[in-house]
Order: C-alpha cells, then structure tokens, then sequence
C-alpha cells in the first residue's frame, strides 16, 4: 500500500496510514472499533477535501488509476463510511440495529471496479 | 364478511375485498406445523429465486445455494454452452456433495470416489469404471431441478413438472418491468444475516412504509416523510395475483446531509433521486410519475423482493431455515461507475441502505419472541399494511387448500 499522497492532499496526509481501505467491510470495522472523537476527527478533516479529491480521481480512467490516488479514493469512501456517524448518530454506530457483527458485508471491493472489464 | 365500521377513507384494503379487514391469527408464523405445510405446499411448487446472472457471469461459473426449506444443496452453474442449469449437489453414486462455494470450474469432481461432471451435469469421468456392473454413464447424470431466468434473475423450481412457466409465475409484474435497466447495473453491496424469525415477519418488515418515521427517524425521517405526510405512506399498490408492488414516499425538497450533497453532485443517491427522467421509467416503475417517490416495492412470491429507483435498486431472499429462523440476503444495485467520483457518491447510498436494513432488521427477532409466547394470537393491519395482509391471505389460501 502506498500511504503517500499527491501534494495538494498534505492536509489529509496524516490520515493515509490509519483510514484508507479498499473493502467496505474493512472501513465499517475501522469505524466500529474507533472513538466518535477519532471519527468526528477524521470526517472533520476530510470535509473540506471532498470535492477537490473528487475532481482530482476522475482525471483518471478508473483502470489507470495510480496507487498515491487510490490511496485518495479509499479516503473519500471512508468518509462517506463514517458521514452517518457524524451527520445523524452522533455515536459511532447506528443505535437500535441488528448486530453489526451478525450482519455479513460482502460487498466487492473498490479495487474490483479498477480493474478492465 | 361483514364491512368495518371505521377506517379510512378511500381505503386500498376496499378495492381487494377478499382480503377482509380483521385480524390475522399469529399461527402463520409460530407453528411448527403451519410451516411443514409451506415447505411441502409452497416451497416445493413455487419459482424460488436464488439470485443472479451477474453472480454466475461466464461460462463455467458456478454457485452453490443451500436451501433448508428445501432440505437440499443445489449448484446453480452456467454451462460452456452459456446456459443456467440447477442440479442437486448430490453425487449420484453415493450422494456426496461435489461442490462448495463458487468459482470458475470445467466440471464438478466428486471428492468421495471421483466421479466427475461437466458444467451441462453429464457424468464424463468414473475411475475404475470396469468395476461396475451393467453400468452407462449416462444413467447418472447430476439431478437436474428445473432452472429459468427473468430479467437477469435466477429461479429454480424443485417440482417435476411445474405448473407454470417463471414467466407465468412472475405474471402482471412483468409487462410493469419491461424496460427497467437490469442490465446496466453492478452489484455494489451485498448483505447477508441469519435472523431469529419467521421468513414472513421478516418480509413484512419490508413490505410497508408506516415504520418509516419510527424505527427511521435517525435515517429517513426529513427523506422519506414531511410536514405534510409525517407518516411516509405507501401508494399505487397493485395486487397481482399472489404477487404485490407499492410505491414509497419521499421528500425532494429535503435538505440533504453534507456528505449527501457532495455525493449528489456525482450521481442520484437513495435520499435524493435523479427528478428529469420519470417519464421514462416502465410503466409499473412509479407509475403515477410522481416526484415524492423514493423506490418502489415489488415481492415476488414466495419470497424474492425487489426495489427499484431511480438509479438503483436493491433485490432481497428471505430464505427460511425453520418456523422461526430466516436467512435474509441483500444486494444493492446501482449503474457501474464510471470514474472514482461515481464510486465516491454511490458509497454515501451503500452505507446509509446498509444503516437503514440494520434498523430493519432490529425488531424483529422481539417481535418473533413475543409472539412465540402466544401473549397475542393475531395481528391487526392497517390499510397502510396491506401488502402485509395480503402475503397472509396468500400464504393461508395455499396452506389450507
């Protein structure tokens, strides 16, 4: 994994290391086994990004996307990730709900969709 | 029967009299015995989905589907010839199972004594074949179950001869469909989670929209209700024979969360949908082509639902284990990104629909103990339930038949 960003995300560099995956079952485990602190944190910070890290990863076909970008796009989805913590909960997990840990995610992962085909 | 004395006014429960207006005896749901007669009765005879082309893509493909209602394993698997059969996973010469899991395979080899079968279920491999006596391979072929697809989606039917085609089974709900984009979208997120409770407690969960302001009010309340309609309602319901469709309420002119605003910048999301090309959708695809529309519900019976929006939809199993035991998968759907901001905004829907079938799922297995403690024998529906209703009434007239 290469954890270092293009320039014009230094703000979000120190996040890299610790919130990037590319499965979304991984993302809800990061979120699920963090603060509301570390995730208000987080989301904080990557607010301000959101769009010009979206313009900024679709100046790239998908299949060609480099791995410093990636790195990027696994960020922004980490965000999303964790917006309803932030947004509606204000805990990290949605209350009254069916166990996460009985509740299987299965989903493809991000990596799937940049490959051809 | 006699008419109710009080309810609403313009009721959709008027337009189906034979549906009633009174309780429903809680039976249906906590007897051991009402649910052998389902499997021998409905599972046995009925188009059982069991999920999708895309599951199975190209040639060799395979998956195997563990159905307890049916007592059975069954390899759903395309051929070299591109077909989708169903076999039963049972190895003909001694009942071994001969797959597991999915993947990409030119045959199934039996890891008892390595019988081995190709894609189409003939049996092309024996070791020590001599050994045998008065034998042809062409007696033992893979238990071929009846296989059809529609619109992509996969059925099987374990009856010898069915009484229908899928197509008949699928029946009115198909001609509203025609259209609908299937085929251009991509299964983003998929679901799955065993629950202590009856397959149709847990379908009735998802089958009305008056729990919305409720067990939603985190999530969906502003979204799918408003000052005007606090309570999200469900309308355009058609009864279709034994299946039924409605469509949801939403709100366009919420105000959506900051990280749905980003994401709607870069495509529809599942609070806020595409308004320009109602015009467009299927006829049966919120055919009253109304803006304060969130999806629509469509239940195939027995127990395949599928939702579609504008942009998405979702398709759920309800796969029984016991009388009080269900598998429930689910698989959202939305167009193939096309770039990472399509991915980006496609995740703010994954993950609020993930949160939203979590608060689903919550009250059910309460739900199903208390009525297993029999402190209650019926349920009572409003009209807004009556898609509820109906599944009852369906279920029980084949139960009884």
């Amino acid at each position: 994994m290469e954890y270092t960003l293009p320039d014009q995300f230094n703000e979000i560099q120190p996040l890299a290391e610790e919130w990037a995956f590319a499965d979304e079952a991984a993302r809800n485990h990061k979120r699920r086994a963090s603060s509301m602190a570390e995730i208000q944190g987080f989301y904080d910070a990557m607010r301000p990004q959101m769009d010009s890290a979206m313009t900024y990863l679709n100046g790239f076909k998908l299949a060609d996307t480099p791995e410093e970008a990636k790195t990027v796009l696994y960020l922004a989805l980490m965000f999303m990730e964790v917006s309803t913590a932030v947004e509606m909960y204000q805990e990290v997990d949605v209350p009254e709900s069916f166990p996460a840990e009985r509740y299987n995610i299965l989903s493809p992962s991000a990596d799937h969709f940049m490959t051809a085909g | 029967m006699n008419a109710p004395q009080t309810g609403p006014a313009n009721a959709i429960t008027a337009r189906y009299p034979e549906l009633g207006t009174g309780p429903v005896s809680t039976e249906a749901v906590i007897s051991p015995e009402y649910f052998e007669k389902e499997r021998e009765k409905i599972f046995k005879k009925s188009w059982l989905n069991v999920g999708r082309i895309d599951q199975i893509p190209s040639p060799g493909d395979y998956m195997v589907r563990d159905l307890d209602i049916l007592n059975t394993s069954l390899i759903i698997v395309q051929g070299q010839d591109s077909q989708v059969r169903a076999f039963h996973n049972a190895c003909p010469h001694r009942g071994n199972k001969v797959a597991q899991g999915k993947g990409n395979t030119k045959g199934f080899a039996c890891g008892f004594h390595g019988w081995t079968f190709n894609t189409e279920g003939s049996l092309v491999f024996v070791p020590d074949e001599e050994q045998f006596f008065d034998f042809d391979k062409g007696d033992f072929c893979l238990k071929a179950v009846n296989c059809e697809t529609w619109n992509g989606f996969v059925f099987i039917n374990v009856e010898e001869q069915p009484s229908e085609t899928l197509l008949e089974w699928v029946g009115e709900l198909d001609r509203q469909l025609d259209g609908y984009p299937f085929d251009d979208m991509v299964c983003l997120g998929e679901y799955r989670a065993e629950v202590k409770a009856n397959w149709k407690v847990v379908i009735d969960a998802f089958q009305e929209a008056y729990h919305v302001a409720f067990v939603h009010r985190r999530t969906a309340t502003g979204a799918y209700t408003s000052p005007e309609t606090p309570y999200c309602k469900l309308s355009a319901v058609e009864l279709y024979g034994r299946n039924r469709r409605g469509s949801v309420y939403a709100n366009p002119d919420f105000t959506p969360s900051p990280s749905a605003a980003v994401a709607f910048k870069h495509g529809p999301t599942f609070i806020q949908a595409a308004q320009a090309d109602l015009d467009k959708l299927p006829v049966g695809v919120n055919p009253e082509r109304t803006p304060n529309w969130g999806f629509d519900i469509n239940v195939i019976f027995p127990n395949f639902r599928f939702d579609p929006g504008q942009g998405f939809y979702f398709a759920d199993n309800f796969l029984p284990i016991s009388v009080d035991q269900t598998l429930y998968e689910i698989r959202l759907y939305m167009p193939r990104p096309r770039n990472a901001g399509e991915m980006i905004s496609q995740e703010n829907t994954r993950v609020l629909l993930r949160d939203i079938v979590r608060e689903d799922l919550n009250t059910l297995e309460t739900t199903q103990e208390a009525l297993n403690t029999g402190v209650m024998d019926t349920i009572r529906f409003s009209d807004q339930e009556i898609l509820c209703r109906h599944q009852y009434k369906v279920v029980d007239d084949i139960v009884n038949s």
